[in-house]
């Protein structure tokens, strides 16, 4: 598998990258995805905030050049974090649009009481429709304001439980997948994760 | 659920590791590019590196923490001489998640100057800040916010500082006790919980750990989200041999 990163100037592609040679693969970075859309997968990472993001990532065609990657058959996009945000319609952090690949708002656990924000530590996903188990390394990294709410469609997904509510922690759409948590600060729990992910998404 | 967080800290001093007495009396202890392999190795919940000279040279070292950042995979927080945007960029960039910024960047003559902090939090987001607020006790026993550039207190009362900060919504505070640092004489859980009794973000304490326990006590009190510490982590006891060890 041939894997991509869209380097778009937001969030933390060194150690993505790095997490990718991790468990052996190349990865490609570049700020256009029309020059990296012969890879298998492309990762949209994002530290920021949500306008920002949708700002920088829109430079070089790329919102346009992502919707026909994912037209090709055998391609995915995975976004991380606040670049799993950016995939939605759009998010009560800011007043750009989302891109709209996955038909739901991005929410605010301010606004929904929740105490202390951010939600910043280690934490287990649970209820996974995931195709693997992740039974023996559920354990990651969680560093965000804004969430994604339950989901009531048959995507697979998982939940992560913090203060009152559950919200969803990865979203599978298709080939476009969500990953709220930092797999690339994960440790090895995230090394397995991306690793089984990646061979599942070989197998489709 | 959540889990709380014990957090080594490094120091760096010239791109040497080292560990201080109260802020002073640095004490040589290896190669950090080492500390950081062991410690990532191990899977800690979060590094938090401090390069103690970048205020005072008012550089960054990004080369040396590009080197820190290829050898971690798991959380890592910077602090140290920050005070613009595009050096945050940058930093963000290497592979650091958070960046925390010291309160002695945001005094100006004595009182709190937030411009700094809310355009850091409108351009990266709160998730990505923190705000190191460095104390010291006065002669009188009384905590005082500390300028660690000038080596000296400064007037203002660390509760209007606190408050004036966690009304912009930073991603947390990370109180770094100067008393307590280095002695291993256990936190002062009387600022903890005064601190903790009046914030909505995550709180990281450090500043006295002289043992895991001390961290798992102060996680206790509620509020206080992460426990920091030096000392526990790069030495074997209270005398002081060198080992980098995580003993969870």
């Amino acid at each position: 598998m041939n894997i991509g990163i869209l380097d778009y100037g937001v969030g933390n592609v060194g150690s993505l990258a790095n997490m990718i040679k991790y468990i052996n693969h190349r990865p490609i970075l570049s700020d256009s995805i029309k020059d990296i859309s012969d890879n298998d997968i492309i990762f949209i990472p994002g530290v920021g905030t949500y306008n920002k993001a949708m700002n920088a990532i829109d430079q070089n065609n790329n919102i346009l050049e992502i919707k026909k990657y994912i037209d090709l058959s055998g391609k995915t996009i995975i976004g991380i974090c606040l670049g799993m945000q950016i995939l939605f319609n759009s998010s009560e952090e800011g007043s750009v649009r989302g891109m709209g690949l996955i038909d739901m708002e991005i929410k605010s656990f301010r606004n929904k009481g929740v105490k202390q924000v951010p939600h910043m530590g280690w934490n287990k996903i649970k209820n996974s429709t995931l195709p693997f188990s992740i039974e023996e390394y559920n354990r990651f990294y969680f560093c965000h304001s804004y969430f994604c709410p339950k989901l009531n469609s048959e995507s697979i997904h998982a939940t992560t439980h913090y203060d009152h509510l559950d919200f969803t922690s990865l979203i599978f759409q298709d080939n476009v997948i969500g990953i709220q948590f930092h797999p690339e600060k994960s440790g090895m729990n995230g090394a397995m994760l991306l690793k089984n992910l990646i061979n599942h998404i070989k197998k489709c | 659920m959540l889990e709380k967080r014990i957090i080594p800290v490094l120091l760096l001093q010239n791109r040497k590791l080292v560990k201080s007495i109260n802020f002073s009396k640095f004490n040589y202890l290896g190669d950090p590019i080492n500390a950081v392999k062991i410690f990532s190795s191990k899977t800690v919940d979060e590094l938090v590196v401090v390069d103690i000279n970048a205020s005072k040279k008012n550089t960054i070292d990004f080369d040396y923490l590009y080197k820190i950042a290829n050898e971690c995979f798991i959380p890592l927080t910077y602090c140290g001489g920050v005070n613009d945007l595009k050096s945050m960029e940058k930093i963000y960039k290497i592979g650091f998640e958070k960046i925390a910024l010291d309160s002695a960047t945001f005094l100006n003559k004595d009182f709190p100057n937030e411009g700094f902090l809310n355009q850091a939090l409108n351009e990266f987001g709160s998730s990505s800040i923190v705000v190191s607020m460095t104390v010291r006790k006065n002669f009188l026993g009384k905590y005082k916010l500390y300028d660690h550039v000038l080596k000296k207190n400064r007037k203002i009362d660390i509760n209007i500082f606190l408050q004036s900060i966690i009304k912009n919504n930073p991603g947390e505070i990370f109180l770094n006790n100067v008393s307590a640092d280095g002695l291993m004489n256990g936190y002062d859980v009387e600022l903890v919980s005064n601190i903790a009794s009046k914030v909505n973000v995550p709180l990281t304490v450090c500043g006295g750990a002289g043992n895991i326990q001390d961290a798992k006590n102060i996680l206790e009190i509620q509020n206080v989200t992460g426990a920091a510490a030096g000392s526990i982590f790069v030495y074997s006891s209270k005398n002081k041999g060198i080992m980098i060890n995580y003993p969870l």
